[in-house]
């Protein structure tokens, strides 16, 4: 396995392959679903959208093994950096007079707003990574569970700068199949040069055993937290896109709680060890929550209406991923990628050998 | 009627062969060895008996009953206990409460106490040491230990996977003691040892196994006068020094 | 006075939490578990307590009991159990899923909005003791809460139960290899757990009348907070964490001014991550649970 890009175009297009296939596959679907209706289009920016976030998180987990609970955090953070960017000065005054003059006043364009969303996540990423890197497990696991309760309850209670539980309004909604699909490949590029890189590669000798990488040198807390950042940023680019799509910002109804639990449940139940997993993960539920979504509407079947009560969407959503987990534990490609050599990838560690022999 | 029939048996793990093929049997009463170097699959075959690792294919019976699909602990219900190679003690559990965790499947509360008493005087040390923490014990008494939590289940058939391991030789000496009484009493046993020697002084039959194959079979003394366990334990190692695959031949 | 006032009040309130913590730790404890789904042992009780409104509280309580201890066992039987072997993080995952799915089954049930029901309103009514005005379910809280911790040490400590749990804690696959029936145990552990989960849905109700599908979380998060910063698995840990926390939302409630107030939770959770970071293994460090009271 190359651990940098090597030279010959050959090798290049071969160390592309799988990224270019899956990139490939979302251009087609985007470009052909996005023409059938509106609605549909919505569908295929709003999965997009998600395979962004989904993305960011398996930077992070795929890589270093490591369960975080705290990436809906990066998501509040940039959503609403890039709305106090970008809303008209006009509405703020009006919507968020608690803001300071400074925010009050300056009125980005959107990229700039985007951008200024992911720096600040970086930033947050920054601080509380730079400490909590050095936990493993469960007790880094609670951590960053801990981490996204303190901040979403920030920004639910800061109610003079994000409205709180009421909604924000007057983001400029530029984000479309395309914008989405732009931010989808970029994402996706992003995730791939890094699992590739030789820094993907230690980090993920860290995922298999701690303490023989550490015995071999390798600095684990650097690397969980380049991976931390870089996975935040990715996710921030979700979050911002997230608000300028649906035009308005709110905490009520634990939504970040939602779509967090959502975008995990995207990465297990495609597997979080690789990035086809993960973008098989993401799809599958897309699907299945858009089917339900449907349901809850209401389908004509043999002449008669069907409809699924409310929040039925959740629990089948729910029932799904278990379903998922309890039989294919190891996501739905069982971390393998897609193979363009004879050579079947290895689809399993040798830890894993050891622990089906347990 | 064998007490342990063993017809065919593979276990794979992933993409490793650990067993492959293997029919052995125990006959009521019988004392039996299982000798092989690392890696030649003794400790996944007591485990399978065990219950704790499911076979690809073949069949084990007990006393004629296919055991296939039941539980670990139903086993041990009727009469198969195991002692693990490293012991495996509770560590966080005194001695006494060790010996009772051995006794799970059983309700009556007199006969327990008097198989507690039983154990006591049969491994002294332990009397002396029945409040202290297992995880505190030396390696031979952990030993001692395992082997008197396994009795507290009254086993028919006992497999002990190498319980000379580590020991001093007069710690070895205690264990084979304890070993040859229980053979007295009338318990199968299925002894798995690297240190041949000491198996085959205790043994009715013994079995070679390598790379998870039988490589032979019969009655100790001939096995020793053969020269063929030497070969098994150490054409593996010169193997592994050399590198090469190990079924290399390595000329008595 | 004030001090003791202030005192009585943590110690009921974290008592609350302490009870929350035990019955995550114990969970835990035997098989590895975070159990994200015991805020929903807590939740659906508390709509049994609605359903059964009306009915003499004794009774009441016993459908509670029933019904969570069965709804507990079912969880571990028909997920928890298939998933048994798993890595720990795939165990929280599913919990996690099993926990949301349930709160949403519920929105479908009763709908999203908060319910309340009347439940021994009695036991809220101020006791006089020596000056200080006592509220009757404080005093319910620190008694449960003494009486529950001091039986599940016994029950682990001295039982055939409890040295089983210990054993399988410990070591599974060799708690089966020795006879145990390690389904049985964890069964016995899920009960034991969804008992101490009715014991807060009833203390709770009967202080505040309301229920969402969604106060069950907040219930296990501050658990979390409290096995963790009690020693992941260390039972007096949960236990001590749990009155810590008590302590701490007590203290910050009479220390913050008003309009930090909102934020009371999110110094909270900053403080897991703290002691988090001091000590990663809590503040009690032990390995398991099981290590003697």
């Amino acid at each position: 396995m190359p651990a940098k890009p090597t030279s010959t175009p050959g090798e290049i297009l071969r160390f592309l392959a799988p990224l270019a296939v899956w990139i490939l596959v979302l251009v087609v679907l985007t470009f052909t679903l996005s023409s059938i209706s509106p609605a549909m289009s919505r569908i295929v920016t709003d999965t997009l959208i998600k395979l962004v976030m989904v993305t960011g998180l398996y930077i992070f987990i795929g890589n270093s093994g490591i369960l975080s609970f705290g990436h809906g955090a990066f998501l509040i953070v940039s959503a609403y950096a890039s709305a106090w960017l970008t809303i008209p000065p006009m509405m703020k005054k009006v919507i968020l007079p608690g803001l300071p003059a400074f925010l009050q006043t300056v009125h980005l364009d959107p990229v700039l707003g985007l951008l200024g969303g992911i720096v600040l996540a970086v930033l947050l990423a920054l601080v509380i990574g730079i400490p909590l890197m050095r936990l493993s497990g469960i007790a880094a696991s609670i951590a960053t569970f801990a981490f996204f309760v303190v901040i979403s309850v920030i920004y639910n209670n800061w109610t003079g700068w994000t409205k709180g539980t009421a909604s924000l309004v007057g983001l400029p909604v530029y984000v479309g199949p395309k914008v989405a699909l732009l931010a989808a490949c970029v994402a996706l590029l992003v995730a791939w040069l890094f699992q590739r890189s030789s820094y993907g590669l230690l980090l993920r000798a860290t995922r298999e055993d701690l303490v023989a990488a550490r015995a071999s040198g390798i600095p684990a807390e650097r690397l969980r937290l380049l991976a931390f950042v870089l996975s935040a940023a990715v996710a921030a680019l979700g979050g911002a896109l997230w608000g300028h799509y649906n035009g308005a910002l709110t905490t009520a109804n634990n939504v970040y709680l939602n779509l967090s639990f959502t975008i995990i449940a995207m990465l297990v139940v495609g597997g979080v060890r690789s990035l086809s997993g993960m973008v098989v993960g993401t799809l599958a539920l897309s699907l299945v929550a858009e089917v339900f979504r449907r349901l809850e509407i209401g389908i004509d079947v043999f002449g008669q209406t069907l409809v699924l009560p409310g929040g039925s969407r959740e629990v089948l959503l729910g029932f799904c991923m278990l379903l998922a987990l309890i039989l294919r534990p190891e996501g739905l490609t069982r971390g393998r990628e897609l193979s363009f050599s004879k050579r079947k990838s290895p689809p399993l560690a040798a830890t894993q050998i050891v622990e089906a022999a347990r | 009627m064998n007490h342990l029939q063993i017809d065919n048996l593979t276990v794979v793990y992933g993409a490793v062969r650990a067993i492959a093929g293997i029919s052995i049997h125990v006959r009521q009463g019988e004392t039996v060895a299982l000798i092989g170097p690392n890696g030649a699959g003794k400790t996944s075959l007591l485990f399978t008996v065990a219950g704790v690792v499911a076979p690809r294919s073949g069949t084990i019976k007990v006393n004629d009953r296919d055991l296939a699909g039941m539980s670990a602990e139903a086993r041990v219900a009727n009469g198969i206990s195991v002692v693990p190679e490293n012991r495996e003690v509770f560590t966080k559990l005194n001695v006494h409460e060790n010996l009772l965790v051995g006794a799970s499947l059983r309700k009556d509360r007199a006969a327990i106490q008097a198989d507690t008493d039983r154990m006591y005087t049969l491994f002294p040390r332990l009397a002396e040491r029945r409040q202290h923490m297992a995880g505190f014990l030396s390696g031979g008494e952990q030993q001692m230990l395992a082997i008197a939590r396994a009795l507290m289940a009254h086993p028919k058939l006992l497999m002990l996977d190498e319980p000379s391991l580590g020991l001093a030789p007069v710690v070895t000496d205690k264990v084979y003691e304890a070993i040859g009484e229980l053979k007295k009493g009338g318990t199968s046993i299925l002894l798995v040892e690297q240190n041949s020697e000491r198996a085959f002084a205790v043994s009715d039959r013994a079995y070679l196994m390598q790379a998870g194959r039988l490589v032979a079979e019969g009655a100790p003394a001939q096995l020793a006068q053969d020269g063929i366990v030497e070969q098994t334990l150490f054409g593996r190692a010169a193997a592994r020094i050399v590198g090469t695959p190990n079924n290399i031949q390595v000329t008595p | 006075m004030n001090a003791l006032q202030m005192l009585i009040d943590a110690a009921s309130v974290g008592g609350l939490y302490a009870l929350t913590a035990l019955g995550l730790g114990l969970i835990f404890g035997v098989i590895g578990l975070v159990n994200f789904a015991y805020g929903e042992y807590i939740m659906v009780g508390a709509y049994v307590l609605l359903l059964t409104a009306g009915v003499h509280w004794p009774f009441a309580i016993l459908a509670v009991l029933i019904f969570v201890i069965l709804f507990a066992l079912a969880s571990d039987w028909l997920v928890f159990r298939q998933v048994r072997r798993a890595q720990p993080e795939t165990l929280m995952i599913v919990s996690f899923g099993l926990s949301f799915m349930i709160q949403h089954l519920y929105v479908v049930l009763f709908g999203s909005l908060t319910r309340t029901v009347n439940f021994l309103p009695e036991i809220n009514r101020s006791i006089e003791i020596g000056g200080l005005r006592v509220a009757g379910v404080s005093i319910l809280q620190i008694a449960a809460t003494i009486i529950l911790t001091t039986a599940l040490a016994l029950v682990i400590n001295y039982t055939k139960i409890g040295y089983q749990m210990r054993a399988v804690s410990e070591n599974p696959r060799m708690a089966r290899l020795v006879g145990v029936n390690s389904n049985r145990i964890v069964a016995a552990a899920f009960a034991i757990s969804a008992v101490l989960a009715v014991t807060v849905t009833v203390l709770f109700v009967a202080q505040t009348g309301s229920m969402t599908p969604f106060f069950g979380v907040s219930l296990t998060m501050i658990g979390f907070v409290a096995t963790v910063i009690g020693g992941l698995g260390s039972l007096p840990g949960c236990a001590l964490g749990g009155f810590l926390v008590g302590a701490l939302t007590t203290l910050l409630q009479m220390m913050l001014p008003s309009h930090l107030q909102p934020f009371r939770e999110a110094f909270v959770f900053a403080a897991v991550i703290i002691v988090l970071l001091v000590r990663p293994q809590g503040l009690i460090a032990v390995r398991s649970a099981w290590e003697r009271v």
